[in-house]
């Protein structure tokens, strides 16, 4: 039986190479005769489609936990970070399940895509263990007015809200009323997209801007073609966008071949500020715009201690991971800074009830984070002192410019110049 | 009328690189009777093989073909003698645990390799256009649209002319009796998933001008490639051929004309309605009993 036992060896060497790859993923989870530790739990999607920013955001988790344990940990023990993995909902409810009951941990943090986030929240809830969001925008995951949940990051309608809103401040520049300003909304059909065209639209019938078109897509999609008509056909003035990044590149690439040519194109975070979206793009990137989480923005507009915060946070997580960090993982890092060295000492055990009563009295002003946000949650658990910042794109990099305190540069570029005529912008 | 004949267009684009991912996919199916649940992580590792050559060697994808395809024959043959031969024989839960725990290896060796960024080739020709009046056509497209019609045109030829091609059929057609008749089956066999791995990758190669690679970019394709072989009547090769231009056309329209964000689901409802009235696919083939 020859080729029996072939095949027989290669799954004793595939069962190898899954258990060095378990080894190296798990040094921290090494319990013999260690002294106690602080255990706080992680749930995010590391392997799967989400898997790209979700190891981003795993990135400054494990930084922050750096910073803190090398200053002394909490209440003068280690943490140690109990992952788990979550591509999908299902995923997140069982993951969520096992902290909760093998692992005992009394706070998770999470969990960046709004349908993980939605699932594991709610086993934390019904545990009466607090749920740390960092990332998740869905408004219906702060809309069940959960007791034990705190989400710092804005909603996505209001995120949308915000790019709708600074359309309409572009206006001027283009010499169009904001009333006369057509407008083409584009957004992926999940909680995410929804939500933030919902927020667009609010502000569209406010400042009396036309939507022309509103197109809803699958993420997973291989095609955006008819989506790319449609906006042609409706020659929009501004196009305002909600994309993952395989379909955020899929749509640029399609609306270029097209030559679909707005005057005002803005994202909402997702693909708009990722560097992968740059590379697919090249120089045809400059000139667009983005709303949501910088991570390179002016730190002179910090206070003085988020200011160095966020200087070191930048070059040790350069000299960590070898490349610039990510909104994302700039969110990860500030919020498992805040709650391994604000909320758990201030709460001062490792008890749901008092973490609780610590993050309700956080009171910080805008600026005093490394993303630019206050810290003030509501009766839901809402950071009600978080904003998207504006970004738009120049020599292919993210440069933040609006709020003004924040802004890199006052050189913006409108309208957005043709496809091939891209490289000056903001020069 | 103009925007009817560009959606048209676009539909038959897409449906061309649905018909080059399903070619591997349906020949498999048809002679090996093994639904290979991995295919399309086989499609992922031909985009990364592309996009590796040309980083590391400046070989632009269409040529890196003629690497791909010898590269993807031997895994295919190294697959095939780790993971199918013993299973190909067995019963279908089997075989299925066995292909869709290929897919989950290789999506997670790909993801620990690497990462989940998503990996793009720009080159000058990866968003030009061919005009004809108001019609525009991607230019990568077209390409992967001709080359899906070279590859059927090619297959067709080699199931009709060739021994080999003789011998595929009629394994595919009654395995006993091909064996019976001095055809050994089980090289048959090795050939048949050899060729449909290649295949793979050289759609892998044709996608990454304008799609991009990431982890579990197969999942995207492999839906559509099985509903095109299932339509297409099982291991046909024409049949996969109308199958997937079908499919993309109306993919396209209801893209436009209904929404796009039921056009995958329109496609799957046409699906079901087509197997209602004609449950081996369109083009099913009467096999030897």
């Amino acid at each position: 039986m020859y080729k029996k036992g072939l095949s027989v060896w290669f799954i004793v060497i595939l069962l190898i190479i899954s258990l060095l790859a378990v080894g190296c993923g798990g040094k921290t989870e090494d319990k013999a005769a260690a002294p106690e530790k602080v255990k706080v739990g992680v749930i995010l999607p590391l392997t799967g489609n989400l898997a790209q920013l979700g190891q981003e955001v795993n990135n400054g988790f494990d930084l922050a936990t750096e910073f803190v344990n090398a200053k002394g940990g909490v209440w003068g023990k280690q943490v140690e970070l109990v992952k788990g993995d979550a591509p999908d909902a299902t995923a997140a409810t069982s993951e969520a399940n096992r902290l909760i009951t093998r692992e005992g941990v009394k706070v998770i943090a999470g969990s960046y895509a709004s349908a993980v986030s939605f699932a594991a929240s709610e086993v934390a809830e019904r545990n009466k263990v607090i749920y740390w969001e960092q990332g998740a925008v869905a408004d219906n995951i702060s809309d069940r007015h959960l007791q034990y949940f705190f989400r710092l990051i804005y909603k996505a309608s209001d995120l949308g809200r915000a790019s709708a809103q600074y359309v309409a401040e572009l206006a001027p520049q283009l010499k169009i009323d904001p009333k006369d300003l057509t407008v083409a909304i584009m957004n992926e059909d999940s909680n995410y997209g929804t939500a933030v065209a919902a927020g667009v639209k609010d502000i569209a019938a406010k400042t009396g801007m036309k939507v022309v078109v509103h197109e809803q897509y699958s993420s997973k999609t291989t095609d955006l073609s008819s989506v790319v008509l449609k906006i042609k056909q409706a020659k929009p003035d501004a196009i305002i966008a909600t994309s993952y990044v395989p379909d955020g590149i899929l749509f640029w690439r399609q609306a270029k071949e097209n030559g679909v040519s707005p005057k005002i194109m803005i994202g909402n975070g997702g693909c708009h500020n990722m560097p992968d979206f740059a590379a697919a793009l090249g120089d045809d990137v400059n000139g667009v715009f983005n709303a949501g989480t910088s991570s390179t923005f002016n730190p002179d507009g910090l206070l003085p201690d988020a200011k160095a915060l966020f200087v070191e946070f930048q070059t040790k997580y350069e000299a960590k991971y070898g490349r610039k960090p990510t909104a994302h993982a700039a969110m990860g890092f500030n919020a498992m800074y805040l709650l391994l060295n604000q909320v758990l000492p201030q709460a001062g055990a490792m008890d749901a009830e008092k973490i609780k009563t610590a993050a309700k009295a956080m009171d910080m002003p805008t600026g005093s984070t490394i993303v630019g946000w206050g810290v003030k949650f509501d009766a839901d658990g809402q950071n009600t002192r978080a904003f998207p910042m504006i970004d738009q794109w120049q020599s292919q990099k993210v440069v933040t410019i609006y709020p003004k305190e924040f802004g890199l540069t006052d050189k913006v570029t409108v309208p957005l110049p043709a496809w091939g005529k891209r490289a000056d912008v903001g020069k | 009328m103009n925007e009817f004949i560009q959606v048209i267009v676009s539909g038959i684009l897409i449906g061309g690189i649905y018909v080059v991912v399903a070619m591997g996919l349906s020949l498999m199916f048809g002679v090996t009777k093994i639904i290979n649940f991995a295919h399309g992580e086989f499609l992922m590792l031909g985009m990364y093989a592309a996009y590796f050559i040309y980083k590391f060697l400046g070989i632009e994808p269409y040529t890196a073909i003629f690497i791909i395809t010898p590269l993807f024959i031997v895994i295919g043959m190294i697959i095939y003698k780790l993971v199918i031969n013993p299973i190909v024989d067995r019963k279908h839960e089997i075989q299925i645990f066995a292909t869709l725990g290929l897919s989950i290896v290789f999506q997670n060796m790909a993801l620990f390799l690497w990462s989940a960024d998503f990996r793009t080739v720009n080159l000058s020709y990866s968003t030009a256009t061919v005009s004809f009046g108001d019609i525009t056509i991607s230019l990568a497209r077209l390409i992967a649209f001709l080359a899906a019609a070279v590859i059927t045109a090619a297959m067709l030829l080699l199931l009709k002319y060739t021994y080999v091609g003789k011998a595929l059929r009629a394994v595919s057609q009654q395995n006993t009796a091909a064996e019976l008749m001095g055809i050994k089956v089980k090289r048959i066999y090795l050939i048949a998933f050899s060729i449909g791995i290649a295949l793979a990758g050289i759609a892998g190669a044709l996608l990454m001008p304008v799609f991009y690679a990431f982890p579990t970019v197969g999942a995207y394709f492999s839906l559509a490639a099985f509903v095109v072989v299932v339509m297409g009547g099982m291991g046909d090769v024409t049949g996969a051929l109308i199958a997937g231009l079908i499919i993309g056309i109306v993919e396209s329209l209801s893209g436009f004309y209904v929404a796009a964000e039921l056009k995958e689901a329109i496609y799957f409802v046409l699906f079901i309605i087509i197997l209602f009235i004609k449950p081996n696919g369109l083009f099913a083939r009467k096999e030897a009993k």
